[in-house]
């Protein structure tokens, strides 16, 4: 008795569906618009990546020389080893940095709302005048840094040492970034209820516990965010050390975009580019797939 | 034997006013009271957490009153399901014995033996998401159970579960908590958790001690209205009669020709139906008597039409008079 009224119903409530695909004409406008924004910009690169253009008339189809040429470019291995360095440097110092800052930060006090607007200001600043603001206070001759630096009896000067360029850069990004790191985990932080620390407290945890087994598995899912921006971000860096260094001393800091723009605009060798280009793009695909899947794997265990 | 002395919950009376209280060990003590009655506040004073509530806390004849939190032998359960949640069920468990720096052997033995007494020993490998709401505020138990602390408060531990999981939980626990010696304080709004675990009652109301002592007895001899209130299910009857106020509960008012009323001398009233609910086994007629809503509580299924005028009355033993 019982299946053949569930059946029944099963029918009634088919037959009364209509059946069309009239909702995909409501999806078309988001087709149209990622078309045009993304795919086809993207695939005019592709295109480029696998031909020869000379001019309107002369173009050679080329397959994967360009990637090839690309890979064994030792210049380009160079850079993007140098390219790893710095996003895993700034990484290991603002995940930490900005998780510290956060939990200096008092949730309840009046001042909390001053504290936040202040610590987003180095975010509010455009690229280019951030470097242009370090270019300027790291001066060794007039910059405030650099005067500094020097008169307390260290020789600085990061437009001769490529040491001194690494670290200014890296302070920049830090200087630059480590907000938004201390915001999100500011968040993260407060909505936190206050009885898990009370229940943490009565166990006798210590502030470090109650860090590591308290805060830290609730602060993830705005880590795992806080990452994966900075870690996109900094790995396609191009302005900041653009204005303040140009590449130099010599090649020490030069990254993938500026090597590539330099490629693009400066040689105008728009195929090798393009393939560059494309290869970049996959292999910030691949980061990025690669820490969320360990990311998410780890929370299958 | 915990004791607490010039207890101020609200944090705003001049020294010196507050109540005192005295918990003895083995007995579960039920503080019953409305929302912001300051029961949790007399939890957290009690435990030496962040709270308004002042006073003094003395233990087994000694004050801990200036102890930190973490070394005074208390443990609490929340109204939250409150674990570690990167931690497994074993190990939310053995927390605090870890914490006390206990051996491992011996920290499994314990924690297989609690896990086992609140019916989870399945579950040790998991962690706390993976488990429902009823077992997740078991493993909380547990965890504050593995402390062996001299004493034990339950923030109203169950009133984020289900009803029949609350009752389940409930008979478990009233065993479970007279099974060790030491000092228990539950808190809750429900008067039906006064009957089924407290062996003594605590009635809290605006921050101040109302009443104490056996639930039965309170319930006897209430001191006040609210006193009454406080264990009344839904609320008390107000009445006046020959010039003397006082009040009666829902159960006691019967309609005229209810059988228990034979024989015996009654006071009449007529009553207003407002309106009816029922759950098959009890119904609830809601209605005005003199100006003042009543509501009575019958067995069975008793729908009397809206608007129409009753008859009821109660035993003149019933009512209680302030």
């Amino acid at each position: 008795m019982l299946p053949l009224l569930t059946n029944k119903r099963w029918l009634k409530v088919t037959a009364f569906k209509p059946h069309n695909n009239r909702a995909w004409l409501g999806v078309l406008p988001v087709f149209l618009i990622v078309g045009f924004s993304a795919v086809i910009p993207l695939m005019t690169v592709v295109n480029y990546s696998v031909q020869d253009i000379l001019d309107f008339n002369s173009r050679f189809f080329v397959g994967f020389q360009w990637y090839r040429d690309t890979l064994n470019d030792a210049r380009f291995v160079d850079a993007f080893i140098r390219q790893i360095g710095f996003s895993a440097t700034v990484l290991a110092v603002e995940i930490p940095l900005g998780i510290a800052v956060a939990k200096g930060i008092s949730k309840t006090s009046r001042m909390t709302p001053i504290v936040l607007v202040l610590l987003a200001l180095p975010l509010l600043i455009p690229w280019n005048v951030v470097g242009t603001i370090w270019l300027m206070f790291a001066r060794p001759d007039i910059g405030l840094l650099g005067v500094l630096i020097n008169a307390a009896g260290f020789s600085y000067n990061y437009t001769a040492d490529p040491l001194h360029a690494w670290l200014t850069l890296v302070a920049m990004d830090v200087w630059h970034w480590t907000s938004l790191v201390a915001l999100l985990s500011f968040a993260g932080l407060t909505s936190i209820p206050a009885p898990y620390y009370q229940a943490a407290e009565l166990d006798g945890a210590r502030a470090w516990q109650v860090f590591r087994y308290v805060e830290l598995p609730r602060l993830r899912g705005v880590l795992v965010i806080a990452v994966l921006l900075r870690l996109m971000d900094s790995f396609m860096i191009y302005t900041e050390p653009f204005v303040l260094t140009g590449g130099g001393p010599g090649n020490s800091t030069t990254f993938l975009t500026q090597y590539l723009a330099t490629m693009a605009v400066g040689q105008f060798d728009l195929g090798p580019a393009a393939a560059f280009s494309v290869l970049y793009f996959l292999f910030i695909l691949l980061f990025c797939w690669l820490f969320y899947t360990m990311v998410m794997r780890n929370d299958e265990r | 034997m915990l004791e607490v002395v010039d207890v101020d919950l609200k944090g705003a009376e001049p020294a010196g006013e507050g109540f005192a209280h005295t918990f003895l060990p083995g007995e579960i003590t039920v503080v019953l009271g409305a929302n912001q009655s300051g029961k949790t506040d007399l939890c957290r004073l009690i435990a030496g957490l962040n709270t308004r509530a002042t006073g003094r806390v003395w233990l087994d004849r000694q004050e801990i009153s200036q102890l930190d939190s973490r070394r005074r032998s208390v443990s609490m359960v929340y109204q939250a399901f409150i674990n570690y949640p990167n931690l497994t069920v074993a190990q939310n468990i053995g927390s605090p014995l870890r914490a006390q720096g206990i051996e491992l052997p011996a920290r499994e033995a314990r924690v297989a033996d609690i896990a086992e007494r609140l019916s989870i020993q399945d579950y040790l490998g998991r962690f706390p998401h993976e488990l429902s709401g009823g077992q997740q505020q078991r493993v909380a138990i547990a965890r504050a159970l593995a402390k062996q602390a001299r004493v034990l408060l339950l923030d109203e531990p169950l009133v984020n579960l289900d009803f029949k999981l609350r009752e389940a939980l409930e008979v478990e626990l009233r065993d479970l908590l007279h099974a060790s010696n030491t000092v228990v304080v539950y808190t809750s709004s429900d008067p039906r958790d006064a009957f089924s675990l407290g062996d003594q009652l605590l009635l809290l109301d605006g921050g101040k001690k109302l009443q104490s002592g056996k639930p039965i007895d309170v319930y006897r001899q209430p001191v006040d209205a609210r006193a009454m209130g406080l264990l009344a299910d839904p609320c008390i009857n107000e009445l006046k009669h020959e010039a003397r106020e006082g009040a009666l509960r829902p159960e006691h008012v019967f309609f005229a020709d209810d059988l228990a009323l034979r024989g015996r001398s009654c006071i009449a009233f007529e009553l207003t139906v407002i309106a009816c609910e029922t759950n098959g086994d009890e119904s609830f007629v809601h209605g005005e008597v003199a100006g003042a809503q009543w509501v009575m509580r019958c067995d069975g299924i008793r729908r009397p039409r809206l608007g129409s005028r009753v008859s009821v009355k109660a035993l003149e033993q019933d009512v209680i008079w302030f």
